[in-house]
């Protein structure tokens, strides 16, 4: 029976030492938002940079974009992109200057060492008009 | 003694109306929520979140009372790559009682960056309960008549056990398509258990509607499950486990709640012949930050 107990007890306090490191602040200074989003869009294969969107030019896409944004994306970023603590604003020339399909595969697999969850979740669609929305932030 | 009973009393006091104001002015969010009991994907809790799950499961037992049992689960996303989960857990069984049946600690964690054809997720649990009927995983030789016992002699014991599974899972064209597979040891020196769970699941709709609707055909994924055992390291088989087939059906509400239900079919004797389960849960944005906060401004 004590045995049992101890087992619990170290298995509760090893998990919250390991939430504690978690949510620890970074020691390491952070880099600028820009220079962070730009080196993870960086990383895209060649291929991503010609797909093209297929809702390009389609207003509903955007709207339906934006609702996504709202429902999944704003809780970080900001409900207008302007982020929000480690999460960067959205709305940046590096941004705006992104191909299409470099947005979309970032949408897909996230930067899940910096904090930045995958939507590979939501399907191919959504994520296109995701991006829909971000093209048109400012 | 008294004095610090009464201080505990109004710790809890002050803990409790703090969660409540704070749920209360909570913002929700919608995460990616799959229509899975059984059957883990790879898709993790969005980072700092909280989500809020009751997860009720009735069924009868050959030859026993019908039981309806109760799980309560805190999923928090602790980083984009970890999700640690805590349940606490209970049941009632009609002619018989209502008991807290214990507690389970899992985590799980994203193995690979980004996303793969194949997405691996190592998970890992600790559970410490006594009378169990959730059936949150089926494993080994678990059988329907496990659950005949009365509440009373299933409480003296008590199963400490650890588990891990090896969740695999794809998303292509809409679909999820995930598989796990399970290890179980009881602690007290009994052999490895192991059991299996398949799970496959599509949206409605894949794009979404321009509005915002409760009704749409985006908000609503569908499915099927199949799970159970597959014997012990002593014998590893497929003969006298429980099997089962369950239909999955979740429908996401733009609040941030999430509706489930799955009606599950006993393929094997030792199975129940009918399960229901259902599922309600709520999502909490940013709830790491918010309980931050919370503390940040008290110790001020």
């Amino acid at each position: 029976m004590t045995s049992g107990r101890i087992t619990t007890a170290s298995m509760l306090g090893l998990i919250l030492a390991l939430l504690a490191a978690a949510n620890a602040p970074a020691a390491k200074k952070q880099m600028p938002d820009a220079v962070r989003l730009a080196a993870a869009l960086n990383k895209a294969p060649a291929a991503a940079r010609t797909a093209p969107n297929p809702y390009t030019g389609q207003s509903d896409a955007v709207l339906a974009g934006r609702k996504l944004f709202r429902q999944h994306c704003a809780q970080c970023h900001g409900e207008e992109a302007q982020g929000r603590g480690k999460a960067p604003s959205l709305h940046s020339a590096a941004l705006q200057q992104t191909p299409p399909g470099v947005l979309f595969w970032f949408l897909r697999n996230g930067n899940l060492r910096k904090g930045m969850p995958s939507w590979s979740g939501l399907p191919e669609q959504e994520r296109w008009q995701l991006v829909s929305y971000l093209e048109t932030l400012p | 003694m008294r004095q610090t009973a009464s201080r505990t009393r109004n710790f809890v006091r002050r803990a409790a109306v703090c969660l409540a104001i704070w749920a209360a002015g909570a913002a929700a969010a919608r995460a990616q929520e799959g229509p899975y009991f059984v059957t883990y994907d790879h898709h993790m809790e969005e980072p700092g979140n909280l989500e809020i799950e009751l997860e009720p499961t009735t069924a009868a037992p050959r030859g026993g009372n019908r039981f309806l049992s109760g799980l309560t689960e805190f999923e928090y996303g602790t980083t984009a790559w970890w999700t640690t989960e805590l349940y606490l857990e209970g049941q009632t069984t009609r002619n018989d009682s209502t008991i807290f049946t214990g507690f389970r600690l899992e985590n799980r964690f994203h193995v690979l960056a980004g996303e793969h054809w194949i997405n691996p997720v190592l998970y890992v649990e600790y559970e410490d309960t006594s009378a169990d009927k959730s059936l949150k995983e089926v494993v080994g030789f678990d059988s329907q008549d496990d659950a005949a016992q009365p509440n009373g002699d299933a409480r003296r014991d008590i199963e400490r056990e650890t588990e891990a599974k090896l969740i695999l899972s794809s998303d292509h064209m809409g679909w999820n398509v995930s598989e796990n597979f399970i290890a179980e040891k009881n602690l007290a020196h009994e052999p490895w258990e192991f059991g299996y769970a398949f799970g496959v699941n599509r949206p409605l709709r894949l794009a979404a509607s321009p509005l915002s609707c409760n009704w749409c055909g985006e908000n609503w994924r569908t499915g099927v499950e199949l799970y159970g055992g597959l014997g012990t390291a002593d014998r590893f088989t497929l003969h006298d486990t429980s099997q089962y087939l369950a239909p999955v059906v979740a429908w996401s509400l733009p609040n941030g709640t999430t509706l489930r239900v799955s009606p599950g079919f006993g393929l094997t004797d030792n199975a129940y012949r009918f399960l229901l389960r259902l599922g309600v849960s709520f999502e909490f944005e940013g709830a790491g930050r918010k309980i931050r906060q919370l503390f940040h401004q008290e110790a001020r």
